[in-house]
């Protein structure tokens, strides 16, 4: 075999197999978005006729804790532990765990909830590291909260400690500086209490973003379409991820990450399976398919619900800087993920998710910025050399941009149909000019982050969680 | 998005030479266009979708206020009883209601919205007066129709909004759904048809039913509506086949104080291997407060003493049942080798009688350096409350 006949094999592979590996994704988006829309129409009308207050004087409700870790929250923790309090949910316990802040986060706690350190037997459930105290409220009307004050840890860390120290049937991880719709859990309980034969494990909802939106008193008053362009894309990465891509994943039962911001897990299942991992970054997905797995290895009739409606809402790193080492972070998490539940991949023992949901992450989640990257040196290269077809080149990337902009569009019709949150047109406009720049100011950094975060893990670097700069919730944003 | 896919060699095997320019062109332009299109097309869709949606908000907001206007001068009308008649009297009424109210499909909905939400909050003469009025806007007939339509949601929605008003003459279009396959329709008919025929809408429970928790919920919401004497004694279907009509049944008598023989719920207790209904008949049984429980109790305690849940739950029940057994039982217990049991019993003995934990605490081997731990939050717990 020449050269000549190696190149030939090389180049057709890249040609026909990148060729092919494209339309399986544009096809995959495609049955995603149609999963999605027809999934959330549904959720829609069922939400509609049901009255979701009735529940609070249910006796029927399932016990529930929230538990927020938090770390240097000093700005926010007050109105974000009011924010907690105010949910509507009548069998509710916050656990706020502070973990080893080094600013003054248990301070503020403390001064503004009048706390008391409190005897508490810690049982160690799961191993974490040492608590150093409970404090309980002195104060009646905060009698639900409880914070704890532990050794720096890491986030799963704290939320092992939240876990091992709630007393409820599930518990709720959220993440401490995000707002919660108040009547969220009456609408997460909803599917628990619908299952009849199965136990419901989990239950996920859809987390948005609130960047320069108006806030009062850690409660939302007005979603805004963020003017700075980092965080306007972040709303609309947002709206493919949580309203498209784990709607249509639900509907299939086939959702293998539930968000770290906001998630309600059945506690003993947790419980018998571990708690958190947190040996990985990515441990919100690494719990869901540990979950998995021991259900389905112990063949334990279990369903993974999912709340198709923003139920959460966060801050986006408003920053390249910060925001580069979020998505870093979240590639390092697939990988490992991906590496520790390997044995997952086409095995079906596993079912759906072994011979779907773990490839679709592998080949289309993990998989895609190497080819993206691979390609652009494969054409640089090639165009080098005179090899490039340029009529061909031109078609395939205005395919792939008009594509990229037809996939962006249809989550933010789905949007206007469904909740229409943002709901000045002003916004609505920024949006949709927003999707039209995006696959060429900003795509690319994530696939550069992206392989920033393979290649460290590779060669064994962290670069830790960053510092995010919040603005706060205490006050209205500028306008 | 991939940029890989943008390759084509010249003078290679490629799809380009494989399948022809032409033919690759061809579906080239084709995708392209279908896509553009597609994308113009949603961009354009979501533009006038978010200008309707925004202006029926705002017309919608504006009807609601009238309306909401509109009924607060209605109630304190001192008027015929039939409400109907008022729309007809303009000088009565500063906010008159027009034709367009009545007949435009977007306003009546917002006006039936509108009485439903008062009549949740009025009584009496005011409340007939509305549903007259109700009766005379022609809801009622709208709603039947509604109950035949093909989407379930509608159906649920009829079947709530003739609850919600208490429409008596609607049973004879509700009873039929009371039976019907689908879960979520039989359960708001079963919702509706309690308010209006309890006996009726009770003998349905006879049926093979599986209740989810939310269904139970659902029915545990209609019949607390219903006055404590008219509720039918739970204790009929304990031996119903479906077993989560059986839960339905345990909750229910726990609910409404219901006073079964123990004997029975000691006997499905020892019979059902179903965690959730152990728990409910354990609730159920600690409510009656009666001291010959305790021991069926612990004897089942001792049976499934792997089983830490049920245990769990068992202790903590046992706080209502303060006995001289139950004590002696749970400082037994405090002694087991499971951390979970132990905290559970120190804080059931801390609300029974906390001068036996304190007696336990000070007899206690200082080396069991966890039960200290355990009874001393046990104690600050029941002393804080």
């Amino acid at each position: 075999m020449t050269f000549q006949n190696v190149l030939d094999i090389l180049l057709q592979f890249f040609e026909f197999g990148i060729f092919f590996y494209c339309i399986t994704v544009m096809g995959s988006y495609l049955v995603i978005g149609y999963l999605s829309a027809r999934q959330v129409k549904r959720y829609i009308k069922d939400r509609n006729s049901t009255d979701y207050n009735q529940l609070l004087s249910s006796p029927l409700l399932p016990k529930i804790a929230i538990i927020a870790p938090a770390y240097n929250e000093q700005v926010t923790i007050v109105d974000n532990i009011r924010s907690l309090l105010s949910i509507h949910y009548s069998n509710l316990t916050v656990i706020v765990v502070n973990d080893g802040s080094k600013d003054n986060t248990l301070a503020a706690a403390i001064e503004n909830y009048n706390l008391q350190k409190i005897d508490y037997y810690y049982h160690n459930a799961v191993p974490t590291k040492a608590v150093r105290g409970v404090y309980q409220s002195t104060n009646p009307a905060f009698k639900n909260l409880l914070v704890i004050d532990k050794e720096n840890g890491g986030k799963a860390d704290a939320i092992n400690v939240g876990i091992n120290i709630a007393d409820a049937d599930y518990f709720a991880c959220i993440d401490v500086d995000c707002i919660i719709e108040s009547d969220s859990f009456l609408k997460m309980v909803k599917p628990i209490m619908q299952s009849t034969n199965k136990l419901m494990v989990a239950v996920g909802g859809i987390v948005w973003l609130t960047n320069e939106s108006d806030i009062e008193q850690g409660r939302l008053i007005q979603i805004k379409s963020p003017n700075a362009f980092i965080p306007r894309m972040q709303v609309l990465e947002y709206f493919r991820a949580f309203l498209l891509g784990r709607t249509a994943w639900s509907s299939v039962n086939g959702l293998l990450l539930i968000s770290g911001a906001f998630g309600l897990f059945h506690r003993q299942t947790v419980l018998t399976v571990g708690g958190y991992n947190h040996k990985t970054v990515g441990e919100d997905m690494e719990l869901v398919m540990r979950m998995h797995r021991h259900l389905l290895e112990n063949k334990i009739p279990y369903a993974v619900g999912y709340v198709p409606e923003p139920l959460c809402w966060t801050e986006a790193p408003s920053d390249y800087t910060v925001l580069g080492k979020q998505r870093h972070r979240w590639a390092r998490g697939t990988v490992e993920c991906l590496m520790i539940h390997k044995k997952m991949f086409f095995n079906p023992t596993y079912k759906f998710l072994g011979l779907v949901s773990y490839p679709y992450w592998l080949f289309v989640e993990w998989l895609a910025p190497f080819a993206e990257a691979g390609g652009l040196i494969f054409v640089l290269v090639f165009a080098l050399l005179g090899f490039i077809n340029w009529h061909f080149f031109f078609l395939m990337v205005i395919l792939v941009y008009v594509f990229a902009i037809f996939i962006s569009q249809f989550a933010i019709l789905v949007q206007v149909q469904t909740y229409a949150r943002y709901k000045n047109l002003t916004d609505l406009r920024k949006l949709i000019v927003t999707a039209l720049v995006e696959p060429i100011r900003y795509h690319p950094r994530t696939v550069y982050w992206s392989l920033k975060g393979n290649y460290d893990l590779m060669r064994g670097k962290n670069v830790g969680w960053g510092n995010m700069t919040r603005a706060g919730f205490a006050t209205p944003n500028k306008k | 998005m991939l940029l890989l896919q943008t390759v084509s060699l010249q003078d290679k095997h490629n799809l380009v030479s494989s399948y022809g320019s032409e033919t690759v062109f061809y579906y080239l332009y084709l995708i392209i266009t279908f896509f553009a299109i597609g994308a113009i097309s949603i961009i354009l869709y979501s533009l006038i979708l978010g200008t309707i949606k925004a202006k029926r908000e705002k017309r919608l907001n504006d009807l609601r206020q009238r309306y909401a206007l509109f009924f607060a001068e209605w109630v304190l009308q001192d008027d015929d009883e039939d409400g109907y008649e008022q729309k007809k009297t303009p000088e009565s009424y500063s906010l008159l209601l027009t034709d367009k109210d009545t007949t435009n499909a977007f306003c009546r909905n917002v006006l039936k919205e509108q009485i439903l939400l008062l009549h949740k909050n009025i009584l009496g003469t005011e409340a007939k007066r509305l549903r007259n009025y109700y009766k005379a806007l022609g809801f009622p007939s709208a709603a039947y129709k509604q109950l035949k339509s093909k989407s379930k949601y509608a159906v649920i929605e009829a079947l709530t909004e003739l609850k919600q008003m208490d429409i008596a003459e609607s049973y004879a279009q509700i009873a039929p759904l009371i039976t019907h396959k689908d879960a979520d329709i039989a359960t708001a008919a079963f919702c509706s048809a309690v308010q209006i025929s309890l006996p009726d809408a009770i003998h349905a429970l006879h049926q093979p039913w599986i209740l989810s928790d939310w269904q139970q919920h659902l029915m545990h919401n209609a019949l607390a509506q219903v006055p404590n004497n008219d509720l039918p004694n739970f204790e009929q279907w304990l031996h119903h086949p479906s077993e989560t009509v059986v839960l339905f049944a345990v909750r229910m008598i726990n609910t409404f104080n219901q006073t079964p023989p123990t004997t029975q719920l000691l006997t499905l207790l020892n019979q059902t291997p179903t965690q959730t209904l152990q728990i409910a008949l354990v609730k159920t049984l600690c409510s009656l407060g009666e001291p010959n429980v305790v021991q069926p109790l612990i004897d089942f305690y001792e049976q499934h003493i792997n089983q830490t849940a049920i245990c769990t739950e068992i202790i903590n029940q046992l706080q209502w049942l303060p006995y001289p057994d139950t004590i002696q039982f749970l400082q037994q217990q405090l002694l087991v080798d499971n951390v979970v049991l132990q905290k559970a019993s120190a804080n059931t003995l801390a609300h029974i009688n906390r001068h036996v934990l304190i007696n336990v605490q000070n007899h206690l081997d200082t080396q069991n350096v966890v039960l200290h731990q355990i009874i001393k939050a046990a104690l600050y717990a029941t002393k804080a409350a």
